[in-house]
């Protein structure tokens, strides 16, 4: 069967329909010299931007419709283009409409030549991308963003990973990496439960997958392994992502280490411990020597003396603490005065109340002149020797010697007592430190050494220490000469 | 890597004088193939293709080397001792004009003579200076070379991607040739039209030519006028010609207005 004869449209008819289309089809058309004057122009892109026909027509280039940098773009980029090829595709412009608002587009061109290649017309069709163009900003947009945020991810020094329902590795970032010290090609795949275990409070595995598969974000603290076989303990946050059919595909994990919130908590119950243990015998000492007093009836020089004794102990703990508190704080102050250290060193042995024998003083004939707080520096030169003393088993071999070293006078404790073992030396002026195994038979807060330390220094001098297991330590204490002294 | 392969060099012709072109921002060495015809014949031609561009080595593009044009220079030196090139002449379009005259001033032995194509030392106006454009309109330049990129690759990607095992495809391409990789066409076109040599033009030690189309968007003749006042030894030719890309625009012109200020060979 034959369908319709086409011959019974008449050849008007085509051509009337093709004109149609020309002018008012769904995309623009320009032709143009090869200079760019525009020759001719259809309907649909005149409307498009909302210029006649008689402004266009051998009045302007096309370039001329463009913004500035399109125009530069034209006779840079596509231009050439055109020229060497013949044509070209989709290359996004905006042309300036009457209202000189922008109208994206996207504009082909054709080339056409004479038979010895001279460039005659340029054919330009030309289409509306305005919608094209949203979505292309809204691309890149979302490319920015998206590359921002892996960014941020990947350079976190948190680990962020991700694993799926399964449990297996599926992302890595450089914190996990740094953490771990797995890298990601050799982790990825593996199952987190090889490298994690919720730590013993926590509750087990199956039991976290099981929330997870519910779709209930798990917060807890686990014990991770590290490439090395450390313990690594972290606070991990799980959050499992649906995918569209409501299932759980892709655990989100968030992991930081908290050994530093560890140590500290540690060092809180520790301090809290002994701070409490310091504070409470000098206050059973009080009492039960007031009870004493109380139950005999009669006043006694002993028991109040005894009482007192106590009470100023219970003084100078709280000094302590208090004096810590500023210096972390950073509120230390100092009233500054010129002072002669030798005086300073023999009334801190006196204020120990200790006899001769027990401590021996050398200093020498001179004064020694420094620019330091009295109160500050006693109690300095006073911690070191309560140390010597306590740390001495005999209360014999005490040593406080000043003397002048150049600009500097040095006042160094030397004691003949236990020593101090080597690993111990690099924090023993830490704070709330104190020696491992003399805790018990030891008295103290593990601040005195501290606060020397903090007092040297905010007098621009410093505090060393030398000791040998067995044999003794000593500290020496060094402090700029004030000038006076030092001429 | 050798340097002639990093910068896709080609040489052709009987003559003995070299005869260097160097291509502008956006295009490749093909942009001279209407013009060299009538030099093969009397020169010895040198085409190349800056590092990033066209053929070239694109392993070579280094970042910090192509922040400025004097790495571009540098390359053309290179080249220039590669091929012994002494006493030659240096023909440069757009932003090659001005890698010429940094290489003349380094090793003046190398040309005896440059031919600036459209040349301006510095794009956007600076007081008494008209260079024409605001700083604005080159930040709009930079956003439309990213949006061409993105539209490029977004619907090319896939084919370019696939190109490399399937070199059927190339003929495929659309705008396939002066294709680069989008973020080196991004810092040459910032290197380009950021770049300010006004201060170089007096050092230039040998005589120019300075053709300057009659209309020119990226080089208006204001323009040309700055760059013929402060060229020590130097003619300005106005051409007929209109647009940014006389030699192939109107290229007979363009070769006319070469061999006469090189006079008869």
């Amino acid at each position: 069967m034959m369908l319709d004869d086409s011959s019974s449209v008449s050849d008007d008819a085509f051509r009337a329909s093709l004109a149609d289309l020309y002018e008012h089809g769904p995309c623009g058309y320009l032709f143009a010299r090869p200079d760019g004057t525009i020759l001719r122009v259809n309907q649909t892109l005149l409307d498009w931007i909302d210029f006649g026909r008689s402004d266009l027509v051998g009045q302007r280039r096309f370039q001329d419709l463009l913004t500035v940098a399109g125009k530069v773009f034209y006779e840079n980029q596509f231009f050439p283009l055109l020229r060497l090829q013949g044509s070209v595709k989709e290359v996004a412009f905006d042309i300036i409409r009457r209202d000189r608002e922008p109208l994206p587009v996207l504009l082909n061109a054709v080339l056409h030549t004479d038979e010895e290649g001279r460039p005659t017309l340029i054919a330009h069709a030309i289409f509306d991308a305005s919608d094209r163009r949203a979505f292309e900003q809204e691309l890149i947009r979302s490319r920015r963003s998206a590359e921002q945020l892996a960014a941020v991810v990947r350079l976190s020094s948190d680990a962020i990973l991700s694993i799926s329902a399964a449990g297996i590795i599926e992302t890595w970032n450089d914190g996990a990496a740094s953490m771990f010290g797995f890298v990601e090609q050799d982790i990825v795949g593996t199952n987190l439960r090889d490298i994690l275990t919720p730590s013993d409070r926590h509750g087990a595995w199956p039991d976290l997958m099981e929330e997870l598969r519910a779709g209930r974000p798990v917060h807890t603290e686990m014990v991770g392994r590290s490439a090395n076989g450390e313990s690594i303990d972290v606070s991990a946050g799980f959050t499992p992502h649906r995918d569209l059919l409501g299932a759980v595909g892709t655990v989100s994990v968030i992991m930081q280490n908290i050994a530093e919130r560890r140590k500290v908590e540690r060092l809180q119950q520790e301090f809290l411990a002994v701070t409490t243990h310091e504070l409470r015998s000098p206050v059973t000492g009080i009492k039960g020597n007031a009870q004493l007093m109380k139950r005999r009836g009669t006043y006694s020089e002993r028991f109040a003396d005894a009482i007192i004794g106590q009470a100023q102990r219970l003084e100078r703990l709280i000094d302590d603490l208090l004096l810590a508190s500023q210096i972390q704080a950073d509120r230390l102050t100092l009233a500054l005065e010129v002072i002669d250290l030798v005086g300073a060193a023999r009334a801190a042995v006196d204020y120990l109340g200790v006899d001769e024998s027990a401590v021996r003083v050398e200093v020498p004939e001179e004064t020694l002149l420094v620019y330091a707080d009295q109160h500050r520096l006693s109690q300095l030169l006073t911690n070191l020797l309560t140390n010597a003393i306590k740390y001495s088993p005999k209360r014999a071999d005490v040593t406080l010697r000043v003397t002048r070293q150049g600009d500097e006078a040095h006042v160094s404790v030397a004691d003949r007592g236990i020593g101090i073992p080597p690993e111990a030396l690099p924090h023993l002026f830490d704070r709330f430190y104190r020696v491992a195994g003399t805790a018990r038979h030891v008295q103290g807060l593990g601040l005195g050494l501290y606060i020397s330390r903090r007092i040297a220094e905010a007098h621009g001098g410093r505090i060393d220490v030398a000791s040998e297991p067995g044999l003794g330590s000593s500290f020496t204490v060094r402090l700029p000469l004030h000038h006076a002294s030092a001429e | 890597m050798s340097v002639l392969h990093r910068n896709n060099v080609t040489v052709m012709g009987n003559g003995d004088t070299p005869m260097m072109f160097a291509h502008g921002y956006g295009c490749d060495q093909n942009i001279w193939r209407l013009i060299t015809l009538p030099f093969i014949d009397t020169h010895r031609v040198i085409l190349f293709d800056h590092v990033g561009a066209g053929q070239s080595e694109l392993a070579a593009y280094d970042r910090t080397k192509y922040s400025s044009l004097q790495g571009y220079a540098q390359d053309v030196l290179e080249i220039c001792d590669e091929l012994d090139v002494k006493h030659g002449i240096f023909v440069g379009h757009s932003v090659s004009t001005m890698i010429g005259v940094l290489a003349a001033i380094q090793e003046p032995e190398r040309f005896d003579h440059l031919v600036l194509i459209g040349p301006s030392p510095y794009y956007i106006n600076d007081g008494d200076y008209v260079g024409g454009f605001s700083r604005k309109d080159i930040q709009e330049l930079l956003e439309l070379q990213d949006s061409n990129y993105l539209g490029w690759s977004a619907s090319l990607a896939p084919v370019i991607m696939g190109n490399e095992d399937r070199p059927e495809l190339a003929g495929e391409l659309r705008n396939s040739f002066c294709r680069t990789d989008p973020e080196i066409a991004k810092q040459f076109a910032a290197v380009t039209f950021l770049s300010d040599n006004r201060a170089d033009l007096p050092k230039v030690p040998v005589r120019s030519l300075i053709l300057q189309c009659r209309e020119d968007a990226l080089a208006p003749l204001p323009v040309g006028q700055y760059v013929h006042r402060h060229l020590p030894n130097s003619e300005l030719a106005v051409l007929n010609a209109t647009g940014h890309c006389p030699h192939l625009s109107a290229p007979d012109e363009t070769i006319a207005a070469i061999q006469a200020f090189l006079g008869p060979t």
